[in-house]
């Protein structure tokens, strides 16, 4: 059995912090399908217009770094030539950190919390790669996913407990700015649910619970499916109401997978 | 798990806890706080020609930095700063709040803001 620097004890006793074993497919899929969300965020990078906010034609929102010439273009092509290592697995762990620096540059001239994310994830898949084993491995980094993952989900539901929030303003107003701008046409069964304060209230609340709720029930083994089903929901119905989030659903929903329990650390002789 | 590892660990989860928790005192730190406050709100922005100018054509069209009124008068700014020549430039702001609308008037000239 592989030694972790956790005891049996530990590892008996704890269960949102455990280690699980993980065969390399699951690992390759996850390493995959992150690959392929780093490409939807590029493209849409590109079709949204992120080379004006480098050029200075947009305003720089939450932008932390000057970039006086133009320089997307050359972070472009260097993105493009780490995704081609990436999914053709040319050194991996070296691929993965300068990947993960050029989308926190990138994010430092233009925020986006889920680019965040997603150079945390990318940084961390290539911590530990799979050594050609048939046996299960202790995938450690994707448990730091994991937790990371958690993390986000935890602070994101108590951010929200605020006045405005628990009265279901925000969320009216949210679903209100997204119709008047026209971003999306509710069809009028749900325009008339969503511009009811109350459903907006009792929504709101729901919000909070099933985010702080998931930050905890998607690392207990008992409760994991169920809080897979739960998030898939949640995310598929965030993308359709908030229009443009699409992205963060789809990479949201590829991060359940390293939730899904294979073998916890213990188990494995 | 080598004991390396186990540091880089560490240290990871140490910067995100640092990061989530700084965003409580921190207002404009981002530290997932998506959609926590979410502003309804109206403007209009016009320059010293009457031309109106509309803040979504200086964001990326995804931009949910919308959601929060300062962002026009944060806008307004910058925007004051690339085009001199079209000052002063007025604006209005109506926020909803306690249910009813709320008007606000301010003035840009010369990256001076005045509330009146």
């Amino acid at each position: 059995m592989e030694r972790t620097s956790f005891s049996d004890q530990q590892t008996r006793n704890s269960v949102v912090l455990d280690f699980r074993k993980r065969s390399d497919r699951c690992y390759f899929c996850f390493y995959y399908l992150l690959g392929v969300v780093i490409v939807c965020q590029l493209i849409d990078d590109i079709v949204a217009g992120q080379g004006k906010i480098y050029s200075g034609e947009f305003f720089p929102w939450r932008q932390y770094l000057s970039v006086s010439t133009n320089l997307y273009w050359l972070v472009v092509t260097i993105e493009i030539s780490l995704i081609c290592c990436y999914f053709l697995r040319i050194k991996i762990q070296l691929t993965t950190v300068l990947l993960a620096l050029l989308l926190f540059f990138d994010n430092l001239v233009s925020f986006l919390n889920h680019r965040l994310l997603l150079a945390i994830e990318v940084f961390v898949v290539g911590l530990s790669v799979p050594k050609n084993c048939e046996k299960p491995q202790l995938y450690w980094n994707l448990d730091l996913i994991r937790w990371q993952f958690s993390l986000m989900l935890l602070f994101t539901g108590l951010h929200k407990i605020n006045a405005q929030f628990i009265s279901g303003e925000s969320l009216h107003n949210l679903f209100w700015q997204i119709e008047n701008i026209g971003w999306r046409n509710y069809p009028t069964w749900l325009l008339s649910f969503l511009e009811n304060k109350q459903i907006c209230q009792i929504l709101s609340i729901l919000v909070i619970c099933i985010e702080i709720t998931l930050a905890f029930a998607l690392n207990f083994c008992t409760t994991v499916k169920v809080s897979i089903f739960v998030a898939l929901v949640t995310f598929l119905s965030f993308a359709y109401l908030v229009p443009h989030t699409w992205i963060f659903a789809l990479q949201s929903t590829i991060t359940l997978l390293v939730f899904f329990p294979e073998q916890r650390a213990k188990n494995i002789k | 798990m080598t004991e390396n590892n186990q540091f880089i660990c560490i240290i990871i989860m140490t910067f995100s806890i640092i990061h989530c928790l700084s965003g409580v005192a921190v207002r404009d730190m981002p530290a997932w706080k998506m959609f926590k406050n979410v502003d309804r709100y109206e403007y209009l922005l016009v320059d010293c020609n009457g031309q109106k100018i509309n803040i979504r054509d200086y964001l990326p069209h995804r931009a949910y930095s919308i959601n929060q009124c300062s962002v026009v008068t944060k806008i307004a700014k910058w925007w004051a700063t690339k085009n001199p020549q079209r000052l002063p430039l007025q604006g209005k702001i109506k926020i909803w709040k306690f249910d009813r609308w709320n008007e606000h008037h301010f003035r840009i000239n010369k990256q001076e803001i005045q509330w009146y």
